[in-house]
């Protein structure tokens, strides 16, 4: 058998060429590139989901915290200097007059604690107190935090003192690791705690949250989650209960889930401060467990703060887990079908 | 084979120049490539680095020769080993080796050794035997001497009559 090789490789070749389905040009762009930043929804949307998951741990931990209430009463929207939250006669004056009435806020005097003027039995070592709550040492170093003269024993071991937040509305447990300090859990008046010891409004949170977890008070369930016995994974039950509440038309619940509505609004705002968009007509996705539960408080909440704070943006859910963006990335640079994309999202819809 | 264009005062925008180059870039890729989905990548991303410098592309000598010599880089620089290469994302089964459905490839004795030939060789046999240019010019598009490209040729050559098992015809 002979055959030249030059002549059937340039026959071949030219028919292999010309028997091509040649496919439409793929649009190239058409404009000078323009400054193009995919990255940021995505950047947003990180960003969001991140907020979310830490959100979730914050309503999970504070699960029935107490009603919101809105923060130091301003005196109308005058621009003068508003009033210290605590006012007393004396703040009026002039500085150089020293006040000669007692304190307002807790002290320990003389090993002696003195709240709202009354003193609280025991010895104590020191006070730190904020707006709403005070945390005390006593002389057996054992830590004590209370609203008023009563006081309330912290219960578990703390190997470093527990820190009270400037407002002393939270206790909190606190552990050192490598030079940082890393909050462990919290102790703290709760919304529905207070409703059982008469502190705060009813809310039907003060049943539906112990008998979730079949606890027969809320005070059973704070110290059931205080040491442990039930473990974090199952305090995130509580959400959904927190929302089926609220939407039963709960003041307090519903209250809760504005309020996170309202810190879910202010992380979008400070991510789109960040990338200069605020303002530009952009998709705002958000993502995880909670949002995409669809709850209409929630989200009625988000997209009418959100509209007043940043009037272009639009809230997009995303149910798809973060993967598929990136596999849709990676797709896109390879310029794959379209079926590809598809396959794609079906394989993670089914998840 | 490859259009011309004239350059001049005249000079074709990106897009009319794409529109025309891209049959002729789909089929050179294509024979480097040797499946749809990789030649439909080159050729995509030659016009994109095109598009990046066209001001250079659209005063160079040749355009043509330009966006060669960029399909035949891209194509080499594609460091993937052949089989990962294979392994494209589709909306159809995977092409086979011997395209079945009855096409003239079937009948083929040299193609389907020609994609199998590694790649410089692959490029120097097409460029040669397909675009029918000189060595100079394959040498150009590859960025290598004359002699490279002849002793590569001759390689690609001494291969495909191997993978025929016959002793064709002498140099």
């Amino acid at each position: 058998m002979f055959i030249d090789v030059e002549e059937t490789l340039s026959r071949e070749l030219h028919e292999v060429a010309d028997g091509l389905r040649i496919p439409a040009m793929p649009p190239l762009p058409q404009k000078p590139p323009r400054a193009r930043r995919p990255w940021q929804p995505l950047l947003v949307a990180a960003a969001v989901i991140l907020l979310v998951a830490g959100a979730v741990v914050l309503v999970v931990t504070n699960r029935a915290s107490q009603k919101v209430e809105p923060a130091p009463p301003l005196p109308s929207p005058s621009p003068s200097p508003s009033p210290s939250p605590s006012p007393s006669p004396t703040q009026t004056e002039p500085v150089a007059r020293i006040p000669r009435t007692a304190p307002t806020v807790p002290y320990v005097l003389d090993q002696r604690l003195y709240v709202d003027g009354e003193q609280v039995p025991g010895t104590w070592w020191s006070v730190r107190a904020g707006d709403a709550g005070w945390l005390a040492l006593r002389t057996d170093n054992t830590w004590w935090w209370g609203r008023g003269p009563e006081a309330t024993e912290i219960t578990g071991l703390y190997d470093t003192p527990p820190v009270i937040s400037p407002n002393g509305r939270y206790i909190a447990a606190v552990r050192i690791e490598n030079g940082k300090g890393v909050v462990t859990g919290f102790d703290t008046g709760l919304g529905a705690a207070r409703a059982e010891d008469g502190r705060g409004d009813a809310t039907l949170l003060r049943a539906s949250l112990p008998e979730h977890l079949g606890q027969p008070t809320m005070a059973a369930l704070i110290e059931a989650i205080h040491l442990g016995e039930i473990p974090t994974e199952r305090c995130h039950e509580l959400t959904p209960v927190l929302f089926k509440v609220a939407a039963a038309g709960d003041q307090i619940a519903a209250d809760i889930v504005r309020r996170q509505a309202r810190e879910i609004v202010a992380m979008v705002v400070a991510a789109m401060n960040r990338l200069d968009v605020v303002g530009e007509p952009i998709d705002v996705l958000l993502g995880g467990g909670v949002l995409t539960a669809g709850h209409s408080l929630l989200m009625d909440t988000i997209d009418a703060l959100l509209g007043k704070a940043a009037p272009g943006a639009t809230t997009r859910i995303v149910s798809a887990p973060p993967i598929v963006g990136a596999a849709l990335l990676g797709l896109d640079h390879v310029a794959a079908p379209e079926q590809a994309a598809r396959t794609l999202r079906r394989t993670y819809a089914d998840d | 084979m490859m259009y011309s264009v004239t350059s001049g005062a005249d000079a074709p925008t990106f897009e009319e120049y794409a529109g025309t180059a891209w049959p002729s870039l789909y089929r050179y890729a294509y024979l480097l490539a040797g499946n749809h989905a990789d030649a439909e990548d080159i050729a995509q991303q030659t016009l994109m680095k095109a598009y990046g410098s066209w001001s250079r592309v659209k005063d160079s000598d040749s355009p043509t020769a330009y966006l060669r010599r960029m399909l035949t880089n891209t194509y080499l620089s594609q460091r993937r080993p052949k089989s990962r290469r294979l392994e494209v994302l589709t909306d159809a089964p995977p092409e086979p080796g011997h395209t079945s459905v009855g096409g003239p490839e079937e009948r083929m004795v040299l193609w389907p050794h020609v994609k199998s030939l590694p790649p410089r060789q692959r490029a120097v046999i097409v460029l040669r035997y397909y675009e029918d240019l000189t060595e100079q010019e394959i040498a150009d598009a590859l960025g290598c001497s004359r002699g490279t490209v002849k002793s590569t040729a001759h390689h690609a050559l001494k291969a495909l009559r191997a993978a025929l098992g016959t002793d064709g015809r002498e140099d």
